[in-house]
């Protein structure tokens, strides 16, 4: 009798457990997928794809970093099928991991080889370059022209008034460090990193987080990707100004892979088609993104082209093998 | 041997169960933070002690601890204070108002986590409503110690102020009576007898707070600006950087104070406490306050109660706000955005908790039934060990959740199932202090009566004991589903793909600074709260739900 309650019990528990563990595994297709694009962005593909392929996207939106930890965490039984956007060079720690799965879309070909892997396992959707939103009223307010070089950032008039993300977390600000230290030298662009730092009032967990403090005025100036700035700049009417390092600046190459072992690689590699088509790059270009694949998609008038600005390259490889290292040294050096 | 058998069988019920109950908590509770301990204590599978080291090497580290203590240093002794003015206000004066100040010194429990920082930033911000557009205050920094002191204070001081007004409704006036019969003037009084017994409900609150807000993730996320907690870097650590280990020694670092604040206050209660629940009619209760002091305290109530009902309504109008900062017309946009983006992760939600609140209820009731009404072996570690999750930040069993269940046969990342787990053992303790205090108060002998009619204790437990503990126990569950709606520090390490939760995407959406979806989520998730707590009323009558802290 007791041991009947009391199995009835436990059974219940772990069918409890078990039905939320199916429920909603049933309705038709859902593609599961982390993301590192927008939410707004990956909102309007999702809705886009769903209109096209009667496919629906599921998607969470994690930081690079979050990301790239998640999919390692889960090897052994893969939640997700495929990383959207996000750093090549996290792309390429993922493969060395052997965390990714191969795969080239049609459109390979036509990428240029260095905005993809040689050994297809990730390739690249647009590029995304640096850039600095200043506040209106806050440069009013300090009686300051719009910074145009790294060095402008470091200035005493800028104390407590600047934003990036945190290097950890972020691909964009992983982005800056790798970016100056492949112009200056390591010391050198750790010393300005030590600098920048009196000026910087917060590191953000998110990439995107500074641009939109300074869209609100919680920040004068942050560091972001130009095509974020311009959206909000043209789009969401913010009291923003764009400007460009004179020195040069990094540029991430957002990218794309298939995650190994994932339960849906097939319709993952449908969605993977699909955003390099028309359709998606459309989407892309309507955020102010430079689609790599271009299609003839309608750009959207002040967009800034990458290739018009002097980029800063770096070696991927090389930046993703000594992530770790940099991000502790910058720990250590610059947040003590 | 043959000893332990024959008590094996002499109630076999209780002994399955007491067996469950050591199998669950041992794998679910302990095993955690087990895998937690041993990864930290580990480096690419060799036993060391480099990542504590590391944290005591590296001032980048260990200053994060000590920013730890600090912050929960202030936040609990402004907390304390806080709650000790409300409680004494409600329970022991004849100050006006009192209903509308219970409410306000309760409702901060049922917000979302990042409610009342996403209110600080759009009022007190650099750009702030207040800050800046009323008063034109410019470099205002809201972003750091202070900031969260404030913050950590306004939503926290609830904990303090049920655990105080606890204690001062259970000191019996007659001492204070006596004492001012022989002469002693009113401020002699309160400091010579009330405050003194008060003081262990004091230094309980504070550390309950303490605890609270160094396990506090969501705040410090937003608002700490440059000030590093552990809580956030252990999670920088573990999730952005990947260095397992290095998360994992931070988070148990941050349960070292945990443990002990902890251990101190349960030490400090059982030896002190002296509050009974004697069922004797209410006392009646001497008025300390002057005229002057009562107004006073009145203005000091009323300007917190204002503060927190300013908070709440910045919320409510960034839901109807087009753009925070940029743009303040009406708008009902957000409202769209959100079901757009979230109405899968509200769905979820409601679903895991509505789960894993009965599950832990059960749980609870079980092993609350089993502590008090029985006697077994182990009982004091089982009693220990189930209660043992209350004392663990949020990050800890998160972290420990992730690694231990990672690999087969436990195979549990990315589903629902584990979030489930988390929340049914993190909240098992809720549950069980609430069962606990009325199966305290029952008189053992009714029961006895029932077995004596000759109902086996299976029986006795269904007909006799679990009637008279329903009410309890429903509160208790009403707060074990609070507790899971609002949960964001374990579980933003167990969401998936499939199975996100609404507290993750308000951090999600605070962070890219659509600080109206924010609001919009926020008050979905206050809304579906009290929704469960109508319901629960509704279920068991008026006076079901009086706040009960454990």
């Amino acid at each position: 009798m007791k041991i009947k309650s009391l199995s009835a019990f436990v059974v219940s528990i772990f069918s409890l457990v078990g039905l939320a563990g199916c429920f909603s595994q049933n309705s038709g297709k859902e593609l599961f997928i982390y993301s590192t694009m927008d939410e707004p962005l990956i909102q309007n593909l999702s809705r886009a794809y769903a209109q096209e392929t009667g496919n629906q996207l599921r998607f969470v939106r994690l930081s690079t970093g979050e990301a790239a930890a998640r999919i390692d965490a889960e090897k052994k039984n893969p939640q997700a099928s495929l990383w959207l956007g996000g750093m090549a060079l996290n792309h390429q720690q993922l493969k060395e991991r052997g965390l990714s799965e191969p795969f080239q879309p049609l459109v390979w070909d036509e990428i240029q080889s260095e905005f993809k892997d040689q050994d297809s396992h990730w390739s690249g959707l647009y590029l995304g370059v640096l850039a600095f939103a200043s506040n209106k009223a806050q440069l009013e307010r300090l009686r300051s022209a719009p910074p145009n070089s790294w060095q402008d950032l470091t200035h005493q008039k800028f104390k407590n008034q600047i934003q990036l993300a945190h290097p950890g977390t972020s691909g964009t600000s992983y982005n800056i460090l790798a970016a100056l230290i492949s112009k200056d030298g390591e010391s050198m662009a750790f010393d300005y990193f030590k600098k920048l730092h009196s000026n910087v009032s917060q590191y953000t967990r998110s990439g995107s987080a500074p641009a939109k403090n300074a869209a609100i005025g919680e920040t004068a100036v942050a560091i972001g990707y130009a095509h974020d700035i311009a959206r909000l700049i043209h789009e969401d009417k913010a009291p923003l100004e764009i400007s460009f390092p004179k020195e040069g600046t990094g540029y991430e190459i957002a990218s794309i892979s298939l995650i190994k072992g994932g339960k849906q690689l097939d319709l993952a590699k449908n969605f993977y088609n699909w955003m390099y088509s028309k359709a998606a790059s459309q989407i892309l270009a309507d955020y102010y993104v430079f689609p790599l694949i271009r299609n003839d998609v309608q750009m959207k008038e002040r967009s800034i082209n990458p290739s018009d600005l002097p980029l800063i390259h770096f070696d991927i490889d090389w930046a993703g093998k000594n992530r770790e290292r940099l991000v502790n040294q910058w720990n250590e050096k610059i947040n003590s | 041997m043959n000893f332990k058998r024959a008590l094996f069988f002499r109630d076999p019920h209780v002994s399955l169960s007491v067996i469950l109950l050591f199998a669950l908590t041992g794998l679910f509770v302990l095993y955690p933070v087990f895998s937690a301990l041993k990864l930290s204590l580990t480096k690419n599978g060799v036993w060391t002690l480099q990542s504590y080291l590391e944290i005591f090497e590296k001032s980048w580290l260990h200053r994060s601890f000590f920013n730890s203590l600090l912050l929960g240093t202030l936040s609990a002794s402004a907390s304390v204070v806080l709650g000790f003015l409300f409680a004494f206000g409600i329970t022991r004066t004849a100050i006006r108002g009192k209903a509308f100040f219970r409410l306000m010194a309760t409702l901060p429990m049922i917000s979302p986590p990042f409610m009342l920082t996403l209110s600080v930033i759009l009022l007190f911000g650099k750009n702030g409503f207040i800050t800046y557009q009323v008063f034109g205050l410019e470099n205002f920094n809201v972003y750091g110690l202070w900031g969260l002191v404030f913050v950590q204070t306004l939503s926290m001081f609830p904990i303090a102020y049920l655990t105080i007004a606890g204690v001062l409704r259970g000191i019996d006036s007659s001492i204070e009576d006596a004492s001012s019969d022989l002469g002693a003037s009113r401020w002699h009084v309160f400091r010579s007898i009330t405050l003194p017994l008060s003081a262990p409900g004091l230094i309980a609150a504070w550390l309950l707070v303490f605890v609270t807000s160094l396990a506090d993730f969501a705040n410090p996320m937003i608002l700490a600006g440059k000030f590093d907690v552990l809580s956030v870097q252990a999670y920088l650590q573990f999730t952005g950087m990947g260095n397992l280990e290095l998360g994992a020694a931070l988070s148990n670092v941050l349960l070292i104070p945990c443990l002990l604040a902890y251990f101190l206050q349960r030490w400090y209660l059982k030896n002190k406490s002296y509050v009974t629940i004697t069922g004797k009619p209410q006392l009646r209760q001497r008025d300390l306050t002057s005229k002057a002091v009562r107004t006073l305290l009145f203005f000091i109530l009323l300007l917190v109660s204002i503060m927190t009902c300013l908070l709440y309504a910045t919320v409510l109008a960034g839901c109807f706000t087009k753009s925070w900062g940029i743009d303040y017309q009406l708008s009902l946009e957000n409202f769209r955005y959100v079901f757009e983006i979230g109405w899968q992760t509200i769905q979820s939600t409601v679903l895991l908790a509505s789960i894993a609140t009965p599950i832990a209820g059960i749980l609870a009731m079980l092993t609350a039934f089993l502590i008090v009404r029985k006697q077994f072996w182990g009982k004091r570690f089982l009693e220990a060990s189930s209660l043992f999750p209350f004392a663990l930040p949020g990050t800890t069993i998160g972290i420990g959740y992730v690694l231990a269940f990672n690999d087969k046969p436990l195979l549990l990342t990315g589903t629902a199932s584990i979030i489930v787990l988390a929340f049914v053992f993190r909240n098992v303790p809720v549950g069980i202090e609430a069962a606990k205090a009325s199966l305290l108060q029952l008189d053992k002998s009714i029961e006895e009566a029932a077995q004596d009619l000759g109902a086996n204790s299976a029986r006795c437990f269904k007909d006799v004991t679990l009637p008279m503990i329903k009410p309890a126990w429903f509160t208790g569950m009403a707060y074990v589903f609070v507790h899971c709606m609002t949960a964001v520090s374990a579980v933003i390490f167990l969401i998936s793909a499939k199975w996100n939760h609404m507290t993750v995407l308000i951090l999600s959406q605070t962070e890219i600074l659509r600080f109206s979806a924010a609001s919009v989520l926020c008050l979905i998730l206050i809304c579906i709260v009290l929704a469960a707590f109508g319901l629960i009323k509704l279920l068991l009558g008026k006076n079901a739900l009086e706040l009960r802290q454990s």
